[in-house]
């Protein structure tokens, strides 16, 4: 019985997209849809222009749209808190994506070489196959800037809780109500820049302190 | 200065099928409503039409339900709907599955008993039928209204909107079936009735524009999805000119004016354009409603 959550640090993200291959890959996600991606902004004018990554995927809501709107309760919250999906009943009305606030869902192709569901509605299920068996989701394995945290929230010694404690965070369209389980940790700097222009954006040294583990601390977790 | 570099949009799948299913259960709950003026709320006017139009509202809907089954990812799972422990109390699919089994087989039995002239039997489903035929279509508004990602979709005037919108279209084609059935009858208009079926028709389309606009009005002032999406609905062609100009306005001022209303030619024209132009308003919520990107 967990709560499962993911903190992702976007002053770690440099925007190689690791993630989005990894779970490609894990996967075998279908051309065109992502289960996870990452999204470029460019804020600002030279000379103080900047370019901001956001890594993407389904937020595992608490209280999740998709779910509610299901006709056939084909989508659900299982007893871990992550949202599921059970594809031989799901009948693909696309009421679930309609629903999203966050665009996390997409309907697979009608044929497939690779997957035994066609043509039903598919999104990131944060590894639950790994979860379960109690490694790390793919694209948190693999970000090359250790980015991404996953872990119990309902487990207070767990990294997540601890960043979650300390760590100003924020979460996407907090007014749709949805309570996501994905949280941004914000990158230091100043990242007004498109609505400062000529502002000196000043950027200070990253701190040591509990939050500077590195790779290899985070072995620790998975493989 | 923001400039977007690279996103994801996943595509939106809610397309032409949907806006016709739309259109058939509207135009169907609205001429159920029309045929039931005369059983059951006692409207002698409307005895030439009610049995025409109970069959139309009852072919309408044969043909909705096949365009929802083609718009399905799963079509041969359609079955999981009607599963009782898959009922879902709060998607509004769940409870228009139902309604959708209902009102159908409601509105057949009331057509059968009105073509056999039987008056307190079609009396009794057709005082059962008025409400199902609302909540067919007023649940289609609900469908939209509670999405609260969608910004043009989510609001509380959406089941009223949708519900004005249909007997609207009932009305138009209601007038154009009274019209066509004397034509083939080689008889005249049956200008009382149609001049009834006119003010009545005035009356629903002064609603249905004060819902279309107070949706958009509110639009506009919204958040910034919402007064995007506004914004994209009043540069959209097929909604201003087809939907609120044609469809709506030029209807209610032909209907309302003193020197056209009492015309027969304007209002066979009014009924015409209420039916061609009601699609638009589907087509512009469906299509429009998915226009903003929500990544």
């Amino acid at each position: 019985m967990a709560e499962y959550g993911m903190v992702i640090d976007l002053g770690r993200c440099i925007g190689c997209h690791a993630c989005s291959v990894a779970c490609k890959a894990e996967f075998d996600v279908p051309l065109g849809v992502w289960r996870s991606w990452v999204k470029y902004l460019v804020k600002g004018e030279y000379p103080n222009v900047k370019k901001h990554f956001l890594p993407r995927l389904c937020n595992h809501c608490d209280d999740p749209p998709c779910v509610k709107v299901c006709p056939v309760q084909a989508t659900f919250k299982d007893k871990d808190g992550l949202v599921l999906q059970r594809y031989e009943r799901c009948i693909g009305c696309k009421y679930c994506m309609m629903a999203c606030p966050y665009d996390a869902r997409f309907i697979l192709p009608r044929k497939s070489n690779v997957s035994p569901y066609k043509h039903v509605i598919d999104k990131c299920t944060f590894c639950n196959h790994r979860v379960k068996n109690g490694q790390l989701p793919a694209c948190v394995v693999t970000c090359q800037g250790g980015a991404r945290i996953f872990g119990d929230l309902s487990d207070p010694d767990s990294e997540i809780s601890k960043l979650l404690g300390t760590k100003p965070t924020m979460v996407l369209k907090p007014e749709q109500g949805t309570s996501p389980h994905v949280f941004y940790i914000l990158p230091e700097q100043n990242i007004m820049g498109g609505r400062t222009k000529g502002y000196n954006v000043y950027a200070p040294e990253v701190p040591e302190g509990e939050y500077s583990s590195t790779a290899k601390d985070r072995k620790k977790g998975g493989n | 200065m923001e400039e977007m570099i690279y996103n994801v949009f996943h595509k939106n799948e809610w397309g032409m099928l949907i806006a016709l299913y739309f259109y058939f259960t509207g135009l169907s709950a609205g001429t159920f409503v029309v045929s039931s003026l005369y059983r059951v709320f006692g409207f002698e006017k409307y005895k030439p039409v009610a049995k025409t139009s109970a069959v139309l509202a009852v072919l309408l809907l044969a043909v909705a339900p096949i365009l929802l089954l083609l718009d399905l990812g799963q079509p041969t799972r359609f079955w999981h709907l009607f599963v009782p422990s898959y009922f879902h109390i709060t998607s509004v699919m769940s409870w228009g599955s139902l309604l959708l089994t209902l009102y159908p087989i409601n509105a057949l039995l009331y057509t059968i008993y009105l073509f056999k002239d039987d008056a307190s039997k079609s009396k009794f489903f057709g005082i059962i039928g008025v409400p199902l035929a609302v909540l067919v279509h007023g649940y289609t508004g609900f469908i939209f209204g509670v999405v609260a990602a969608r910004a043009m979709w989510y609001s509380p005037l959406m089941p009223a909107f949708f519900l004005a919108s249909a007997i609207v279209s009932g009305f138009g084609l209601v007038i154009l079936v009274s019209f066509a059935q004397d034509k083939l009858a080689s008889r005249g208009a049956n200008k009382e009735l149609l001049i009834s079926m006119g003010r009545f028709l005035s009356w629903f389309l002064l609603l249905d524009l004060i819902f279309g606009m107070s949706i958009m009005a509110m639009l506009l002032y919204g958040p910034a999805d919402a007064a995007a999406v506004g914004v994209i609905a009043l540069s959209d062609p097929i909604y201003l000119y087809g939907e609120v100009v044609l469809g709506q306005f030029l209807p209610l001022v032909l209907l309302s004016w003193s020197k056209t209303r009492n015309s027969v030619p304007v209002i066979i024209l009014s009924g015409a354009l209420v039916v061609i132009f009601v699609l638009g308003m589907r087509y512009s919520l469906v299509f429009i409603g998915q226009a903003l990107p929500l990544s």
